[in-house]
């Protein structure tokens, strides 16, 4: 049985589909009513400029992660045994200053892409940056199969974005369920859930866990152990 | 050594061709590290005009002019009036004006500037500051942008 992440070695990144415009009810939520307010927003997603357009209406700071095209890296340290070198690698993608913390994270629909043990590392990466209330929008498909890849997204305004799906040969899906991944990413309640057209849910996630709270938490987390293996049984080629 | 109506086995060409291989590797240009200039105390160094280059470039100090790198990498942070990124640049941008990340610009660092443009294509990790050098701050989503350099370029008005 090939692994999660077998497929092809190519070293180009799959190309991009036609844009496709997807209506957003949870957006709208996260941002501030007034336009004079500041927003301190961190987006997993590759850098578009329709979001840095969108964003510097209110101000504050916008900070590109681009999570996906960093995991390759931090995959590689988690084959190992060592929790602290997983957990490090991970915390290497986010290398943000102490003192920094976010009003939105937009995850768009990474968690798709990562395994039970990359939700929890990522979770694990962003609490120390994120604050009471913090608001995580992030899509998760109930399709069978999706992209290889992240889809980008673009904000087009607060109830509409338009995303680009990734070319090449589609992968099942592990059509993750909300216990599953409030499970895995401890300190987040679902403020709103939103059934879309196109087969996504759209979660608007709030951070609420005092970091007391978390630390115990994952401390639990860590003593027992996730589940690797996927509930899948064909592998995505990437 | 294989003349005459000897010839290699499977087993024996495999291990000639690593053994070319191993040889090519080690006799392949390496890429250099990036020019450096720097001065005993690194920072005091201060240089007017342009300046150009084919290779990495990394700089501390002060540079007051045109920087064009062509086929490189500027490992710097560069305060400017006008920044136009077209290759790959490591390093905080400070634009009095305006910064523009053109499509085939690659970016790691933070951006901080009145007026900040990201052409879609490129790649950008960090943060833009979007309250900088006080209110009116603008973005645009792409502009057409003319002229494209292989590198980057940093422009300084005084």
């Amino acid at each position: 049985m090939r692994s999660f992440f077998s497929g092809s070695n190519r070293a180009t990144s799959p190309k991009s589909h036609a844009k496709t415009i997807q209506k957003s009810l949870g957006l709208r939520s996260l941002l501030p009513e007034s336009e004079d307010a500041t927003l301190t927003v961190l987006d997993l997603g590759p850098a578009r400029s329709a979001n840095l357009e969108f964003f510097s209406r209110y101000g504050g700071q916008l900070t590109v992660a681009d999570f996906y095209s960093g995991l390759r890296s931090a995959r590689a340290a988690t084959t190992s045994e060592d929790d602290d070198r997983k957990a490090k690698a991970f915390a290497e993608l986010l290398p943000f200053d102490k003192s920094t913390r976010f009003d939105l994270i937009l995850a768009w629909d990474l968690l798709d892409y990562l395994t039970p043990q990359e939700q929890h590392l990522l979770m694990a990466s962003l609490e120390p940056f994120c604050m009471a209330g913090t608001g995580i929008l992030a899509f998760v498909s109930t399709q069978k199969k999706m992209p290889p890849a992240p889809s980008t997204y673009s904000i087009r305004d607060a109830d509409t974005l338009v995303y680009e799906k990734r070319e090449g040969r589609a992968r099942p899906c592990p059509r993750y369920l909300e216990g599953d991944l409030l499970k895995r990413m401890q300190g987040l309640t679902v403020e709103n859930r939103y059934q879309l057209r196109n087969g996504m849910l759209e979660y608007v996630f709030s951070y609420r866990m005092s970091s007391r709270a978390v630390a115990k938490a994952s401390s639990e987390a860590l003593r027992y152990r996730l589940d690797p293996a996927p509930r899948w049984s064909s592998t995505p080629s990437r | 050594m294989w003349g005459g109506e000897m010839r290699p086995t499977t087993l024996q060409y495999v291990v000639l061709r690593i053994r070319k291989w191993r040889k090519w590797r080690h006799r392949r240009p390496q890429r250099r590290p990036p020019v450096s200039l720097i001065s005993g105390g690194g920072r005091s160094v201060s240089i007017k005009g342009d300046l150009y280059g084919e290779e990495d470039l990394c700089i501390e100090g002060r540079i007051e002019g045109k920087i064009t790198v062509k086929k490189g990498r500027v490992q710097a942070d560069i305060k400017a009036t006008n920044i136009q990124v077209a290759g790959e640049v490591e390093g905080d941008l400070t634009g009095r004006e305006q910064v523009v990340l053109l499509d085939t610009g690659r970016m790691h660092g933070n951006i901080k500037a009145k007026s900040v443009t990201l052409q879609n294509g490129a790649q950008f990790k960090g943060s833009i500051d979007m309250e900088s050098a006080g209110g009116g701050q603008k973005s645009q989503a792409s502009g057409a942008v003319s002229g494209k350099a292989n590198g980057a370029s940093a422009t300084q008005r005084l």
